[in-house]
């Protein structure tokens, strides 16, 4: 006889949604750094240097990532005190937290372009400045982790028997690397000065000037 | 160097969640979102000369 834990980890360990479960935390997690390697890409080939809440939207699209990885990185671990229902209220809530966070930072440089005539900061993509989907990415956000809690019996993946699938050491890899790669751009563009400039335009790191 | 501070400390937050950490993520993560939200709120209230 299976005691209440153990029925409860094989039922969230099979089913017909047990491999969606975790291809759904790869998607949300890739999908975020998608938007992130976006903004480095205007950055190096559009030159066009993030301002301070640019910065502070990548955080916050970073600490949403975290959710999804800490349930990915987790389920491996063998921990029998938390249930996989916990433990992707955990990972989600750190999600729904880091998406709230992150929409007021985007809200806030939407309303600072809001006046009629203003041209905005940098390039419109479809349509939208960077900001302007960054409210719509925190939004998704925000959506996905409250769908994944509401239907945590169907959505949230059981503990992971054996070594973690090469997949998704690729996803938290790229997680890693990205976030690295945000401290060294952080440090070239502020070089020793504490904040950055309003409007950076140089790399102050190189001696650029003072923006 | 605040922002790039801030940065790493969504690093090791990250790196918390590993095998043998025991849970202290949850902490790392608040301490991530605090960092982060302090920095905003310096940034909202630069212009008004009440920054801190």
């Amino acid at each position: 006889m299976m005691d209440d834990a153990t029925r409860i980890d094989v039922a969230f360990r099979t089913g017909p949604l047990a491999p969606i479960r975790v291809i759904l935390l790869h998607i949300e997690i890739l999908g975020v750094l998608f938007v992130v390697l976006g903004g480095f890409w205007f950055q190096f080939m559009e030159n066009e240097l993030p301002c301070p809440l640019c910065l502070l939207q990548r955080m916050g699209m970073l600490l949403a990532t975290l959710g999804p990885a800490y349930v990915l990185i987790r389920r491996q671990v063998d921990d029998e005190s938390i249930t996989p229902a916990a433990r992707a209220g955990v990972g989600f809530g750190m999600s729904v937290l880091a998406g709230m966070l992150g929409m007021s930072m985007a809200a806030r440089q939407v309303l600072l372009h809001i006046m009629p005539g203003d041209p905005g900061y940098g390039d419109a993509v479809m349509g939208m400045h960077l900001y302007s989907w960054a409210v719509v990415v925190f939004l998704v956000v925000i959506c996905t982790s409250g769908i994944t809690l509401l239907f945590h019996r169907e959505l949230a993946p059981g503990r992971l028997e054996g070594p973690m699938p090469w997949w998704t050491k690729a996803t938290l890899g790229l997680l890693l690397v990205v976030i690295v790669a945000n401290i060294v751009n952080a440090i070239a563009i502020a070089g020793f000065h504490p904040f950055l400039p309003d409007n950076p335009e140089h790399y102050l790191l190189f001696g650029g000037g003072e923006g | 160097m605040v922002p790039a501070a801030v940065f790493t400390l969504i690093l090791l937050t990250l790196l918390s969640f590993r095998k043998g950490r025991g849970d202290r993520g949850r902490i790392m993560f608040v301490l991530a979102t605090i960092a982060t939200l302090l920095l905003f709120l310096h940034h909202v209230t630069d212009p008004l000369n009440l920054s801190f």
